[in-house]
């Protein structure tokens, strides 16, 4: 792939702590992922999957190795750069959605749109999850499913590159699951994102484009699903 | 509150809110508004503290103000010297005294001053002459009613506006002042304010205002002169001087005065009207500074306490903000934008009731004082600066949490924080619900701290309001029904021999009277000097009581000059220091003084006076002014109960008496004086308390909102209402009880200061705090306690347990 790499990982260690009690949560991961697919990092609790995920987000910083995503170099990053790079480059979808209670849904949405010059239409990303009907609601009058496509919806509205979503549909029942991963993967396709999902319910892979498991730290294998099933056709 | 879903207070700001306000601003409003009885009691905490500054500072400027302009208007004196009797042509030679800018020599006198009924037969006043035909130069007077006294009617007089409105005198009323015992009849022409008189006091001598029984007079000198016998002569010189020449040309004045009994000069700072104002203005500027500085700090904990409440559940937004680009300055801004809101509200409100504070303030003062002249400040530079400290207050409050929201680290604030538990507390066996109310407050001890801290806040106030309630109440108490014993103050005018107490002791009705000997003198120590009056004290005397600092009775030895704390500190004296004491010179041109050692310090209420014993002061002073050898200026009379009036009477029909003060004319001129002190300590505990609620709510409210979760959890397992109660109570009325412990040394410590500052020479108190004023203290704050933790609780009972439970911590 080379240069047209979305993500670019070259022996990234990722270690807490230090002497006796140092846990290595990611060893000599190197790794590159096109752009435009549907991506999910898959495995056991404690693999490093959500580890990785914050590293290429820019939310943590690796011990050593080099990470480049979008072209952007994140080891020279201070925090201010980050923080950049994640308005400008990156989307979040957190499993316990994180929206501000006391905004409506759109303006969960148009909170995020504010940060960059040129969103999208919050009300059009709304309309897009599914939400226009709700969009005035507060998150207390909106199901789980809904919450989570506002967060969705909040994450795309600034046009990333790459869209990075923690375990989306962990918190939420199958149907609803199925309704959220249904709209993410409708909605990113016609938007033309890339999604990395981070999930350790291995059906999800079924819908994925190309599938990165994680064992111990390690990339145990990359695997790409030539064709990716429909979520609704996904069970657990 | 926050963290949780808005409910319809929040959404006072629609979801059609102006796009003008940013989301993240919207966000901050709404927060705001779902934690209106938060905001609303920590804004009252800030308002309170900057109405508290803003109305005394502006009352205080106010004050200071009128006392300066009506000084300016009415030419107050720069220096006062009394003489036995001078030329008035001298006054010419006077005026080319080096730094001297004008000049007015006038006679002045006491006497006694007959009254028509319904007044009190007999009263005091001090009688001075005014130039005829043109203002005076110096101490000019303000007419407020009724014509000068510059026509042709020569039997006319001016009365003191004080002493006028205590004794319902109008101009065309009589009044007859006693002329070496001969009785004048002279008509009131009209009612004036005086500079010399603001503050309504016979002297340095009688430092306690008493316009009915004492007051200053005006009349022509070509009319006065004569009575007094003092035709063309005068006995006190006013100057006014250029600035700093005060005290060098006061001095020059006397030394060419010598000849004429000169006395030595009274300066504008030891002039006894102006002295207890100024006193009065020094003793108010600790209340300036520390009563609003205990709510803006109140205010500022309950910010942070809020605040990191805030944080604490608002993590997870916080990770998401900072993972979605927000920058860490920006959620910083975010929090302390919460506290500059609480700091804008409470400053813009803080400020109208400052204002009306201000003029609640200056009525209430206006009411003991008059000035001749008031100058109201209005001043928006106080405004400014009272709402500059609300806000940076508030700020400083939200300074932590806010900070600490920024260092937020977004991976980690997804992952969510137990609090850690130290492993000790597991070892430690508690009844249940102790033990998770013990645990709960120290999982967070900087936390707890914080908030049994602004339990202590509120609680500091209100021991401190308590505390000058109970010192002044004990200092009224011991004055009036310890150190006197008796029923009756006696003045003679003048002073006269003891055989007029041993006929006064035979009268019925009368159960014992002593003489008093007072004279007026200058105490001198280390090269400061303090005018003062020196009172006689016998070792057998049955109706007055000295005590010293421990309570124990004393009376002053041979030699020996006995004195209170706040004379000492005037004259910077230790006990076993010797002091002077001098008499200049009286109408016989006659001076005395004596060198006395000091002994231990006194309890006194009116705090000036020294006292030595009786046979060594006439030994010392008394003979050598060639006073009667036995010679008494005044009695204390005992009377036997139901002739307290009888015998006032009889002391009003005897020749020489002056003054006679019933008990219940103290009291009423006790009352009349700490009136506005009263209201004022009962505006401090009413304050007081109001900031105890307030910031027992906050910090109460708290904490029932971080335990939401765990009490749902307890109620889903069955336990019912009443047991969360329990749980709550306990904790919070522990968490109450840290707080009080806490408040008492602070509190104990700012009392203490703040009653010494306040302490003046008019009236002075020693510390007292009743347990009941502790036991009110704490238990008010329990009560609040108990009261601010209902919301909380009924809220919990109308939890959607199901969805309380399932929300993420």
């Amino acid at each position: 792939m080379g240069s047209d790499a979305l993500i670019s990982l070259s022996h990234v260690e990722k270690v807490y702590g230090t002497g006796e009690v140092a846990v290595h949560a990611l060893q000599d991961v190197s790794l590159e992922l096109p752009r435009g697919e549907f991506m999910v990092f898959v495995g056991p609790s404690g693999s490093g999957k959500t580890t990785l995920l914050n590293i290429i987000g820019g939310l943590d910083r690796p011990t050593s190795g080099r990470a480049i995503v979008a072209g952007v170099d994140l080891g020279g990053l201070g925090d201010p750069g980050l923080t950049r790079y994640r308005r400008d480059t990156v989307g979040f979808v957190f499993q316990f959605f994180n929206l501000v209670p006391t905004l409506t849904a759109l303006e969960n949405v148009e909170l995020v749109a504010d940060l960059v010059p040129d969103p999208l239409d919050a009300r059009q990303v709304l309309e897009a999850v599914g939400l226009g009907e709700h969009m005035r609601r507060f998150p207390s009058a909106l199901s789980g499913g809904e919450q989570q496509r506002v967060a969705l919806a909040r994450a795309l509205v600034k046009r990333p590159a790459l869209v990075l979503a923690d375990e989306p549909t962990g918190s939420l029942d199958y149907e609803t699951g199925i309704r959220v991963l249904s709209v993410m993967r409708q909605v990113t396709r016609e938007m033309g994102h890339s999604v990395l999902l981070v999930t350790h319910n291995s059906e999800i892979t079924r819908m994925a484009d190309r599938v990165i498991h994680l064992r111990s730290g390690h990339i145990a294998e990359i695997e790409v699903n030539p064709a990716p099933v429909a979520p609704e056709d996904l069970r657990w | 509150m926050v963290g949780r879903g808005p409910d319809r207070w929040a959404r006072l700001l629609p979801p059609s809110a102006p796009s003008a306000l940013s989301r993240l601003t919207l966000k901050l409003l709404r927060d705001l508004a779902q934690a209106r009885w938060q905001f609303v009691a920590i804004t009252l905490v800030t308002a309170l503290g900057v109405a508290l500054y803003h109305g005394s500072m502006v009352s205080y400027e106010t004050q200071k103000a009128s006392y300066e302009l009506s000084y300016d208007r009415l030419a107050f004196g720069d220096a006062w010297i009394p003489v036995r009797r001078a030329p008035r042509a001298v006054v010419a030679q006077i005026a080319r005294t080096p730094g001297v800018v004008a000049v007015e020599g006038r006679a002045a006198e006491i006497l006694e001053i007959e009254q028509d009924k319904p007044r009190r037969p007999k009263v005091m006043g001090r009688i001075i002459s005014l130039p005829h035909g043109r203002e005076p130069a110096v101490n000019r007077l303000r007419l407020l009613e009724g014509h000068d006294i510059g026509g042709q009617t020569r039997r006319e007089l001016l009365l003191e506006v004080a002493f006028a409105r205590a004794n319902n005198y109008r101009p065309g009323d009589r009044i007859y002042p006693r002329f070496g015992g001969r009785r004048v009849t002279f008509r009131v022409a009209g009612i004036v304010s005086s500079p010399e008189f603001i503050y309504p006091v016979m002297g340095n001598v009688f430092t306690l205002p008493m316009p009915e029984l004492f007051g200053a007079m005006f009349a022509r000198e070509d009319v006065l002169g004569p009575m007094l016998g003092l035709s063309g002569q005068i006995t006190e010189v006013c100057l006014r001087t250029r600035p700093g020449w005060a005290a060098s040309a006061a001095d020059a004045v006397r030394r060419r005065l010598k000849p004429y009994g000169a006395e030595e000069p009274i300066l504008r700072a030891e002039q006894a009207s102006n002295k207890l104002l100024q006193s009065d203005l020094e003793g108010n500027k600790p209340f300036l500074v520390i009563m609003p500085a205990l709510f803006l700090g109140s205010a500022a904990l309950a910010v942070g306490l809020m605040l990191a409440r805030w944080v604490q559940a608002q993590r997870g937004i916080i990770g998401f903000l900072r993972a979605s680009g927000f920058p860490a300055r920006s959620i910083m801004l975010h929090y302390l934008g919460a506290g500059a809101a609480i700091g804008v509200v409470g400053g813009l409100v803080g400020i109208g009731l400052g204002h009306l504070l201000g003029l609640w303030f200056g009525t209430a003062y206006e009411r003991i004082i008059r000035t001749p002249f008031t100058a109201p400040q209005n001043r928006p530079d106080l405004a400014v600066t009272a709402f500059g400290l609300a806000v940076a207050s508030c700020l400083v409050g939200a300074w932590i949490p806010a900070r600490a929201a920024a260092r937020i680290v977004p991976a980690e604030a997804m992952r969510g924080m137990p609090a850690s538990q130290p492993r000790a507390l597991a070892a430690v066996r508690l009844p249940l619900f102790l033990a998770i109310a013990v645990r709960n407050m120290l999982r967070r001890p900087m936390r707890t701290l914080g908030t049994a801290a602004g339990v202590a806040s509120a609680v500091s106030l209100m021991i401190i309001s308590g505390t000058f309630r109970d010192s002044m109440m004990h200092a009224i108490a011991e004055s009036l029904d310890d150190f006197r014993r008796y029923d009756i103050t006696v003045a003679f005018v003048p002073e006269r021999s003891a055989n007029v107490v041993t006929a006064i002791r035979n009268w019925p009705g009368v159960r014992w009277a002593e003489g008093t000997l007072d004279i007026p003198v200058r105490a001198k120590h280390n090269g400061l000097a303090k005018d003062t009056v020196v009172m006689g004290f016998s070792a057998d005397a049955r109706l007055r009581v000295l005590r010293d600092m421990s309570g124990r009775h004393i009376v002053p030895g041979r030699g020996e000059a006995l004195f209170s704390n706040v004379l000492a500190k005037r004259i910077a004296t230790e006990p076993g220091d010797t002091i002077r004491v001098d008499y200049s010179q009286n109408i016989h041109g006659r001076s005395a003084s004596a060198v006395l050692k000091v002994g231990p310090r006194l309890r006194l209420m009116v705090a000036l006076p020294i006292y030595m014993e009786m046979e060594d002061l006439r030994r010392r002073f008394a003979r050598r002014l060639q006073m009667p050898p036995d010679a008494v200026t005044g009695a204390v009379v005992a009377v036997a109960p139901g002739h307290e009036r009888l015998v006032t009477e009889r002391l009003h029909r005897t020749e020489g008496v002056g003054l006679a003060l019933s008990r219940a004319d103290i009291t009423k001129q006790i009352d009349e004086v700490t009136a506005f002190a009263n209201t004022f300590i009962a505006f401090m505990y009413l304050l007081g308390s109001a900031m105890a609620f307030a910031v027992v709510y906050t910090v109460t409210d708290i904490v029932l909102w971080e335990r939401t979760r765990e009490l749902a959890t307890l109620r889903t397992l069955g336990y019912g209402m009443g047991s969360v109660l329990r749980l709550v109570t306990i904790e919070n009325v522990l968490m109450g009880l840290l707080g009080a412990a806490l408040a008492v040394y602070p509190a104990f410590l700012m009392a203490r200061f703040m009653l010494e500052a306040a302490n003046t020479e008019g009236f002075t108190m020693l510390m007292v705090t009743s347990p009941a004023t502790y036991a009110m203290s704490i238990a008010g704050t329990l009560l609040a306690v108990l009261a601010a933790q209902w919301p909380g609780l009924r809220r919990i009972r109308r939890l959607d347990l199901a969805d309380a439970i399932r929300s993420r911590e």
